[in-house]
């Protein structure tokens, strides 16, 4: 009986024009998505290698390994294309120093603001607005639909179980949807492979999770509204409320969440750090030059010859020194302020995100954003890569210029009076002797332990309305 | 008589349960977005006094201009309230001082993604996304609906033309959607007012606009609904219509045309603009320098013989000179840059209308392009305020080399064999900041606002009024039977 119901539900929905309309138009959706994704990202990788080469012509261009600006650029990833999460937002610019702070600047949206006015189209956003409605579209009147044309009395004239017709409602909403859903997702997957998207077997299984999320996210609304359809007897009422429902998990509730955060837990605005950041460090610039004063009144008093090489040596030596105290005491400073500011904001988070996940897109989204790599602490994971980047570029510097010191120095250049009149000719350098900053992607396994509870939250929901979709219309009155 | 119809017709969606959600829906939802958004202004306040204070502060302590770290900051606009557009986008400061690039930097997305993964509500988005979707939701089956019912013919039984009828519907139902607007909006400008955002007549202008356009755009839509209902014959079917209709609008059209002029338009990125700059600074330097290493072997060598006493204004005479081309070298580098970004700029507007230009066939475009001209907010922001920050650093940094910053100097007399050096720091006594220029934001008025926004609404207007000939005309062939 079960299989009959299935087949006739399945029929059903195939065969209605609301489904042929609503699947063409997620299907161009996710087309849309995947397309735009891909000339995105070829366009962004394009620009980076620019820039990547732009720099290693500049630094080619000096002859003095003292004098380059070197520029380390973020690596576009091509799963951010499909989970743009907050990567747009992100700086993807790094003007490199062997000390001071690094800064990420130039975000894709701060650098060319058009792009912001309407945001990107990714999959995420197909997912969260799309998907989600057009579940409502169908599950809304899956009961008291019925029973307005007359036709559940007609099913129950037969020897029909309530069990087996709201199991058979529920499978078949759920097959006759969703596996038509995923016919697009794999076009839009083999677009993938066929624009030659470098994708390594882990980034396949991220896709994979974060589709496997959507679709999860899309059964929590199918089975809501089915339930809502089994709770009230009007369906106009049902889509009524089933869309206030929508309203509130997709625009309202994470919107709302992070802004009643910010008023649980409070945390000091960032300009605050950096003032005392930048304090700090005009401190350090007084200090500085009051002991560079002292050291070479001390040493010029002493008749020392400026021509001395020991002289320079020993310039060099104490430039040095200082150089590395000040640098220590500025990363003490700064990292103690950053902790602290950095916990205080974790905690902000936590409770934004908690307060979040009452909306099952909310809890979609931070999942595909966890796995896709998109996440809040993008921006954080990625500073402690350059900040460890940083070590070895440091020490790169070192060796060539002897010093490390890259604010504030004096160099003292000698000419030889008169005898080397042609100019020494000066080597131009050579960049690839410069470290390579490698990005090493989020790791899969981290990736998974951050979304593995809002999977499971996923999962759950599902159950949950399915159960109660199933229990409400046990007790629904047919007539 | 159509008013007979319209008084039906208001009576009708007053009394029912989809008005009564519908319409608690929005105004909730709108008056929660502008609350959110004065919390979110006065957070932008405090942080603006903050930063500028703090930045006072630092400068008051130092003995030195050389060692001021000036910035100039975005001031909070509270039109900001209605349409946030890229506002968290753009950076909130930029450092000013005579060899930093003006540059905004630190977005309010940047330092805290946690705002910018799910963004912020603005009464905008409340209106391009919920009331459009309640204007179809009201009208979708305006006139099929009552005749899959069978009120249609009923009525028709009496003496009424159709044009009168479709009037009273178009009426009615235009009061129904905007009654919970406008009481909305009102809560919204009692809030303003209680919470204490100041407005002044020019604000408040701007606050009416955007009233009208939020006005202006829920009726597109709501026309759009009686329109596909009197060209269909089934409910169903016109609200499937309607609702593709709403997601290309609103979701498609717009991202689309942006990506769409990106691809046909291609402009350079910062990134690039940027390296460009740094190479030609670089060529620039290198070749200052050295040409002066050329120049002082010279004038070295002219030194040796010199009495010590000429030395001294031959050195003095030197220094000046090089001071000369150092500075006809940074000019040389001003000039170069002045004109790359002039160049990019150039293409970037183009690429902006372009895209624009295709975004507007979208209703729901051109309400967001114009909210986000009444806001301020709009993609010409960030432009405004670097060219504005320009100008103020053209001024600072005059003043500071008026007042004479002056770094560590070295001094050196050369002599034959030996050189001698002192080195003196500047001196320690405390700056006095009181009279130093002040950043102030670029003219932003009700007149430049509404200039912008002005075609949008008048693109806007004539949606609306297609939509509504649209309406009558094909409601006076419709088959009734």
């Amino acid at each position: 009986m079960l299989r009959i119901l299935l087949e006739k539900e399945l029929r059903d929905i195939i065969y209605s024009t609301k489904f042929a309309i609503t699947f063409a138009a997620a299907a161009v959706l996710v087309l849309l998505s995947f397309y735009v994704g891909i000339r995105n990202y070829q366009e962004s990788i394009h620009e980076y290698e620019n820039a990547k080469t732009t720099n290693a012509a500049n630094i080619a261009a000096q002859t003095d390994w003292r004098q380059i600006q070197d520029r380390v650029f973020r690596r576009p990833q091509p799963l951010e294309i499909l989970v743009n999460g907050v990567t747009n937002d992100v700086g993807r610019t790094t003007d490199m120093r062997a000390s001071g702070e690094l800064n990420l600047i130039n975000s894709r949206f701060s650098a060319d603001p058009l792009f912001a006015v309407f945001r990107f189209l990714d999959l995420n956003f197909v997912f969260v607005i799309v998907f989600s409605l057009f579940a409502i579209l169908f599950g809304y009147d899956a009961i008291n639909g019925e029973k307005e044309s007359g036709t559940l009395k007609l099913v129950f004239s037969n020897r029909i179980s309530r069990a087996s017709f709201i199991l058979s409602k529920l499978l078949g909403s759920v097959l006759a949807l969703g596996v038509p859903l995923l016919v697009p997702l794999l076009i839009g997957c083999l677009m993938l492979l066929g624009f030659g998207i470098p994708m390594s077997g882990l980034e396949w299984l991220r896709l994979g999770l974060v589709i496997v999320a959507g679709l999860l996210c899309f059964g929590v609304f199918l089975t809501l509204s089915i339930m809502v359809s089994a709770m009230v007897s009007r369906s106009s009422v049902s889509f009524l409320l089933s869309l206030v429902v929508w309203i509130f998990s997709v625009l309202i509730i994470p919107k709302g969440s992070v802004l009643l955060a910010s008023q649980i837990a409070s945390v000091p605005s960032i300009d605050a750090v950096e003032t005392q950041k930048r304090k700090f460090t005009a401190d350090q610039r007084q200090k500085w030059m009051q002991a560079s004063q002292q050291w070479f009144s001390s040493r010029m008093t002493s008749s020392a010859s400026m021509n001395d090489s020991g002289f320079v040596n020993a310039m060099a030596a104490f430039q040095d020194s200082l150089q590395k105290s000040t640098e220590d005491a500025r990363l003490e400073f700064y990292n103690r302020l950053d902790e602290d500011w950095r916990n205080k904001k974790d905690w902000q988070e936590k409770w934004a995100f908690g307060i979040s996940r009452i909306s099952p897109t909310a809890v979609f989204q931070i999942a595909a954003m966890n796995i896709a790599g998109t996440d809040v602490g993008m921006k954080f994971r990625y500073m402690q890569q350059l900040n460890r980047y940083r070590e070895a570029f440091a020490e790169t510097m070192r060796k060539k210029t002897g010093s490390s010191a890259d604010y504030f120095r004096i160099v003292i250049r000698r000419f030889s009076g008169g005898q080397n009149d042609q100019e020494e000719k000066q080597k131009s350098l050579n960049p690839s002797e410069l470290p390579e900053f490698v990005e090493q992607p989020r790791s899969i396994g981290d990736a998974m332990t951050a979304s593995l509870t809002d999977m499971g939250l996923l999962l759950i929901l599902n159950a949950l309305f399915f159960a109660g979709a199933f229990y409400a219309f046990l007790r629904f009155d047919l007539r | 008589m159509w008013k007979l119809i319209a008084e039906k017709e208001l009576r009708d969606h007053l009394q029912s349960t989809r008005f009564l959600v519908a319409a608690s829906v929005s105004m909730l939802l709108l008056v929660m977005s502008i609350w959110m958004g004065i919390t979110h202004y006065k957070e932008r306040v405090s942080q603006y006094e903050q930063g500028v204070q703090m930045m006072l502060d630092l400068a008051s302590q130092q003995s030195n201009w050389m060692t001021v770290t000036n910035s100039a900051w975005r001031k909070p606009d509270p039109m900001e309230i209605l349409s946030n557009g890229v506002n968290s986008d753009i950076g909130r400061y930029s450092d000013i001082g005579r060899y930093s690039d003006v540059r905004l930097v630190r977005s309010e997305y940047s330092d805290d993604p946690m705002l910018a993964a799910f963004q912020f509500l603005d009464p905008t988005f409340v209106v391009l996304i919920v009331l459009s979707l309640i204007a179809i939701l009201f009208t979708y089956n305006a006139i099929n609906g009552e005749k899959e019912s069978g009120t249609l013919k009923l009525v028709f039984a009496n003496k009424i033309s159709k044009g009168e009828y479709i009037m009273g519907k178009l009426i009615g139902s235009w009061l129904a959607i905007l009654a919970p607007v406008l009481i909305s909006f009102l809560i919204g400008a009692l809030l303003l007012i209680l919470l204490g955002i100041g407005l002044n007549a020019s604000t408040w202008g701007r606050y009416g606009f955007f009233f009208l356009a939020s006005v202006l755009y829920s009726t597109c839509f709501m026309l759009m609904g009686v329109f596909v209902s009197a060209m269909t014959h089934r409910s169903s079917v016109s609200f499937l219509i309607l609702l593709v209709i709403w997601i290309c609008a609103v979701l498609i059209v717009p991202k689309a045309a942006t990506m769409l002029a990106g691809r046909a338009m291609p402009v350079p990125t910062v990134d690039e603009i940027e390296s460009r700059l740094a190479s030609y600074s670089t060529q620039a330097r290198i070749e200052f320098f050295n040409n002066m290493t050329k120049r002082s072997r010279e004038r070295f060598r002219s030194m040796a013989d010199m009495k010590p006493e000429e030395r001294q204004p031959a050195i003095a005479a030197f220094q000046s000179e090089n001071e000369t081309k150092r500075k006809e070298m940074e000019l040389g580098i001003t000039d170069y840059s002045a004109r790359v970004y002039e160049d990019y700029y150039n293409q970037k507007s183009r690429q902006e209308l372009l895209a624009f230009s295709l975004a507007k066939i979208s209703p729901a475009s051109q309400f967001q392009l114009a909210t986000m001209k009444l806001g301020g907010t709009d993609v010409g922001m960030k432009k405004r305020f670097e060219d504005a920050m320009k100008e103020y650093k053209a001024q600072y940094t005059n003043y500071v080399q008026k007042k004479g910053g002056e770094g560590l100097t070295i001094r050196m007399s050369a002599g034959r064999g030996s050189t001698t050096g002192s080195m003196t720091g500047p001196p320690q006594q405390k700056i006095d900041i009181s009279e130093m220029p002040k950043f102030k934001d670029p003219e932003y008025s009700f007149g430049t606002s509404v200039t912008g926004a002005l075609f949008d609404l008048g693109l806007l207007t004539i949606f609306n009024v297609l939509a509504f000939v649209g309406a009558f005309v094909v409601f006076l062939r419709y088959d009734m039977r």
